[in-house]
């Protein structure tokens, strides 16, 4: 292991192993994790367009793991509109890399330069024709290292997911018959978050009085 | 708690009669989400102002953290799960997926059940309407009017399906 270069993302030089931030899985998708939390801004489909954009695979592939404590690199807070810059450069590079070390694989068994071949959405193609993918190559020990910096990321200019809008990745669950996220939280826990029994004030929907609240606490 | 407190109350949930054992002034919202499961169905004030807790009765929107388990004794209580099936949601929440209109999603099921009793009284509501309706909720995050444009993009869908 060689200590990680000076000039990694702050978050990539505080989390260097490249497995820690993703993992090429078989079935065809890639699981990406953050350290930042997805509170409703978007953040995991905004850091899923980056891991899509630089693997060079559709984001139907790639799969945000939540942020959990014990599994997920530690970038701090969710705070400040920093998430993609943190996450989004660290992710950027580290994918960027991770693709690299993907194509070196298929370089060598094929010995040809690594530069000759392309990835269309997870395929690796050699200009004979000879074809792989991520999905046959994946194995986790290939990301078991410490990320070097040494992939270069794409310029702005190659993006072709980054700068689009696509749908936030998080809505359906949040919708579903039977969600499943953050907010179906616990009995206890319900208790503590309303337990303080502060006056909510929120946007209104209307300028109107009209069907307002019936009532407020003390009024 | 001695258990002669505790009564037996059995309450229609989308659908189906449920059997709960507690005290008979237990709020529905927490026989839905602790007794039954049904955890679509969200705390927020718990004070029957922000519509977090909004379920249907009898198909009307009623704040379900302060109703207290007596008063829905034999009567149908309809749930954000019992809106839609898994892979077909309630055209109102189709409507906010397809516009992208929800943050953060802790209040949303509440407006998704607000709009569907809206939608089953009114069929054609004005955009007036459907703002007066949504009052019942309290949104923190800002995707209001995203919100009443799919509320209104999902009563003429019904319409068209009608």
């Amino acid at each position: 292991m060689t200590a990680a270069s000076p000039d990694l993302p702050p978050s990539l030089a505080a989390s260097p192993r490249l497995g820690d931030w993703l993992r090429v899985r078989p079935a065809g998708v890639v699981e990406v994790r953050s350290g930042k939390v997805e509170l409703g801004q978007g953040v995991l489909t905004a850091l899923a367009q980056v891991a899509a954009d630089e693997l060079d695979v559709e984001m139907a592939r790639v799969r945000m793991v939540a942020a959990a404590t014990g599994i997920s690199p530690d970038e701090g807070h969710t705070a400040g509109s920093l998430s993609v810059q943190q996450s989004g450069s660290a992710l950027r590079v580290a994918c960027a890399e991770a693709r690299v070390v993907y194509l070196g694989v298929a370089a060598r068994r094929w010995d040809v330069p690594p530069a000759v071949l392309t990835v269309t959405d997870g395929a690796i193609a050699a200009p004979d024709g000879r074809t792989t993918s991520y999905w046959e190559l994946a194995d986790d020990a290939l990301l078991d290292r410490p990320a070097t910096g040494l992939a270069e990321p794409k310029a702005a200019s190659r993006y072709r997911i980054v700068g689009t809008s696509v749908p936030r990745m998080d809505l359906p669950d949040k919708l579903a018959p039977r969600p499943a996220t953050s907010t179906t939280w616990s009995w206890t826990e319900c208790c503590t978050a309303g337990s303080s029994g502060l006056r909510p004030a929120a946007p209104r929907w209307s300028t109107s009085s009209r069907g307002r609240p019936r009532r407020w606490p003390g009024s | 708690m001695p258990d002669t407190d505790l009564v037996r109350v059995t309450v229609l949930v989308n659908g189906r009669p449920e059997e709960v054992r507690t005290e008979p002034d237990t709020a529905l919202l927490y026989v839905l989400r602790n007794h039954l499961g049904l955890k679509g169905t969200r705390f927020g004030c718990g004070l029957g102002l922000c519509g977090a807790c909004l379920v249907l009765i009898d198909g009307h929107p009623a704040y379900s953290c302060d109703t207290p388990l007596r008063a829905v004794r034999d009567r149908e209580v309809t749930t954000m799960e019992g809106l839609g099936t898994p892979g077909r949601p309630h055209p109102v929440a189709q409507a906010i997926l397809d516009g992208q209109a929800a943050q953060c999603g802790y209040c949303i099921s509440g407006v998704v059940v607000g709009a569907a009793g809206l939608l089953a009284e009114n069929h054609d509501p004005s955009e007036d309407e459907v703002r007066s309706a949504l009052d019942r909720n309290l949104c923190r995050c800002g995707a209001h009017n995203r919100i009443v444009r799919a509320v209104l993009a999902a009563a003429a869908a019904l319409r068209a399906s009608r």
